[in-house]
């Protein structure tokens, strides 16, 4: 597959903020009435990031043992891309009390916990995003990426398939719970020409 | 052919897919009642449409674990976002019984369940949708 060259105009730039700035602030909303809980409103931030910091941000997740790393695909329009969410000293028990689960110390209950947390955060941002952009984002199942070399070599294959890329990086926190997610929404290489052309359109 | 004719044809070629996919198709309104059960549903269960249809599916299954599933299903008719598990963590949600005697390897079908909201036409989200895949194959590592 051929890499394009992708850019980011200033006034792309300020566009995509803008957007993200409402789908945030609508998506935050969204999980605090179903989750009845305070969400700190989420920054995004916009930009071009290449393939070497991904994979070298997501080893450093991946080394750290208190994170514990998401991976969720989504798709709508011939737009695509991977939503990445590092929970950062995930507390299996506020996070069990807060989607109302029955704390368990099972190792299976504890992944389906933080697949649901995942699914839950992924959904509210990409519907966010899609109401702005009039899209309908279709989410895959998440999966739990563990530090082994089989996910290094999975990841680092992708190196010769695309080289920069858009991404827009915010973070979920709940006010006094201490629940803290960075999420990565990253689109596909493929697909930022079509969501470029969505917002000139909108700049014109 | 007239143009409602047409229409006709293509309602009648999207329930032979929807009865004839290999995959369990169920739709339950916000009372747990199921509205659709296909092909996939009825060969695994052996319970008919017509036995099913308007029945509290948690009366039906006994082995769905009604608060469980109901977290599950919480975000997808108040958040209208998707809702997933995985057979590794749960190795099924309707308990169907191996129907491999070859290459079957577990005692029950290994599921993987998406479930997803269904729109009416006032955009409402009155009823959802689950589906369920058969992974028993994949699972146990059986090469295809």
């Amino acid at each position: 597959m051929a890499t394009q060259n992708i850019s980011l105009s200033l006034e792309q730039r300020d566009c995509y903020q803008e957007i993200a700035n409402v789908a945030m602030g609508q998506a935050a909303d969204r999980l605090a009435r179903l989750l009845d809980a305070y969400i700190l409103l989420p920054v995004p931030k916009v930009s071009l990031m290449e393939f070497s910091d991904l994979h070298m941000a997501i080893a450093d997740c991946l080394s750290d043992e208190n994170i514990f790393t998401v991976c969720q695909g989504f798709a709508g329009s011939g737009i695509s891309g991977e939503v990445l969410l590092f929970f950062n000293d995930v507390s299996f028990d506020e996070l069990a009390n807060l989607l109302g689960y029955q704390h368990n110390e099972d190792e299976a209950v504890k992944h389906e916990l933080v697949l649901d947390a995942a699914s839950v955060l992924t959904g509210s941002c990409l519907q966010g995003f899609g109401d702005q952009l009039a899209i309908r984002f279709i989410q895959s199942p998440p999966i739990i990426i563990t530090n082994d070399n089989q996910n290094d070599t999975v990841i680092k294959k992708n190196s010769t398939l695309w080289k920069k890329t858009l991404t827009i990086a915010f973070n979920y926190s709940l006010e006094q719970l201490s629940i803290d997610c960075d999420v990565l929404l990253i689109f596909s290489e493929s697909s930022v020409a079509q969501l470029h052309k969505k917002i000139d359109y909108l700049l014109d | 052919m007239t143009k409602n004719q047409l229409k006709f044809d293509d309602i009648h070629w999207l329930m032979e897919i929807l009865q004839n996919i290999d995959m369990g198709i169920v739709v339950l309104d916000r009372d747990y009642k199921i509205q659709l059960w296909n092909n996939f549903m009825e060969g695994h269960s052996g319970l008919s449409p017509q036995k099913v249809q308007e029945e509290v599916i948690f009366n039906v299954f006994p082995e769905i674990n009604e608060d469980r599933f109901k977290r599950k299903t919480d975000p997808v008719f108040e958040l209208r976002t998707r809702a997933f598990t995985s057979s590794q963590q749960q190795p099924y949600l309707f308990k169907f019984k191996n129907y491999r005697p070859v290459t079957g390897q577990t005692q029950y079908m290994l599921q993987d369940i998406t479930i997803f909201p269904i729109e009416d036409t006032n955009r409402q989200v009155n009823n959802i949708c689950i589906i369920i895949n058969d992974v028993t194959k994949s699972a146990t590592k059986l090469s295809p």
